[in-house]
């Protein structure tokens, strides 16, 4: 996959996207994400797509294909804005690929910090369900 | 990992924890932890009615092995699910049950949540740290206890102020 590399600064209410891999992390009570898909590892960044740009069909497909390659089963997305995140000092740095890659950067290194954010994000954040078809 | 565990399953006995080291020390403690499962087993009072322990099972069963998650994460280990589980058998009886997860670094979690601005996580190590997060309207409360067969005092507060306040 090409990475785009024309794509505009990040602003602060732009939309970000974490594809949910795991059916666990959304709370059956009421649809939302829980905190524990926002939980850095292996890496020290998190991983999310922009949605700048992207019809919500492409998102959707970008989504898939990152649960192709695992291989895993797509169950929706937790979508969240910028804001959400840099307000915890955190950063959002793009990657030249995949497609509207980038990483939510800065994350403090002691796991308490590390789950409050977590939590903030996931109080903002909007689950998504993959569509059905 | 062999995680088999039933409902009636006597709790193994080297996590019985006695005060003294005499049999009769020994056999209080089993006594008690008798207790303990017969109630934890009662529809109203106890998390195994409410299939609190099986969703445990479960969840560490489905995150055994890597990169469950699907963004490479580490696998849940058997030293973490029975830290887990004396945890769980640690509440004390009539507490609301939380939901059970996992997170990336293969910490089990627990979750007690009534909104989302109201919700309490504590995720369970090898070790047998409690790393707990909770938001609770515009405050928040987040660190490390340890767990050494109680429920930490704090942890129970936090419980009760998500739930109840």
């Amino acid at each position: 996959m090409t990475g785009e590399t024309t794509l505009p600064p990040i602003t602060e209410d732009e939309w970000l996207a974490r594809f949910v891999l795991f059916r666990r992390w959304i709370r059956s009570s009421d649809r939302s994400v829980r905190p524990d898909a926002f939980i850095p590892h292996p890496y020290p960044n998190l991983s999310v797509t922009r949605h700048v740009g992207l019809a919500e069909v492409v998102l959707w497909q970008i989504g898939q294909e990152i649960a192709d390659t695992r291989p895993a089963r797509l169950h929706g997305r937790a979508d969240f804005q910028a804001h959400t995140v840099t307000k915890r000092l955190l950063c959002i740095a793009p990657t030249p690929e995949p497609k509207n890659h980038a990483n939510i950067t800065g994350w403090p290194p002691d796991k308490p910090s590390q789950k409050i954010i977590a939590q903030e994000i996931a109080a903002e954040a909007q689950f998504m369900p993959k569509p059905e078809h | 990992m062999n995680l088999t565990m039933t409902s009636d399953e006597s709790f193994p006995s080297r996590f019985i924890q006695t005060g003294g080291a005499s049999d009769a020390a020994y056999f209080i403690a089993e006594q008690a932890q008798k207790g303990r499962r017969l109630l934890q087993s009662s529809y109203s009072l106890g998390l195994e009615a409410k299939g609190v322990f099986e969703d445990l099972l479960k969840v560490a069963e489905e995150c055994r092995f890597p990169n469950w998650d699907g963004y490479g994460a580490a696998p849940v280990m058997n030293e973490t699910f029975w830290q887990a589980y004396r945890f769980l058998d640690a509440l004390p009886f009539g507490f609301p049950a939380p939901s059970v997860g996992a997170e990336p670094d293969g910490h089990l979690t627990f979750e007690w949540y009534r909104s989302s601005r109201r919700t309490l996580s504590v995720s369970v190590t090898p070790e047998g740290d409690l790393h707990y997060a909770a938001l609770l309207g515009p405050s928040k409360a987040y660190g490390t206890e340890p767990f050494i067969g109680d429920v930490p005092r704090l942890i129970l507060e936090l419980i009760h102020r998500v739930i109840y306040l």
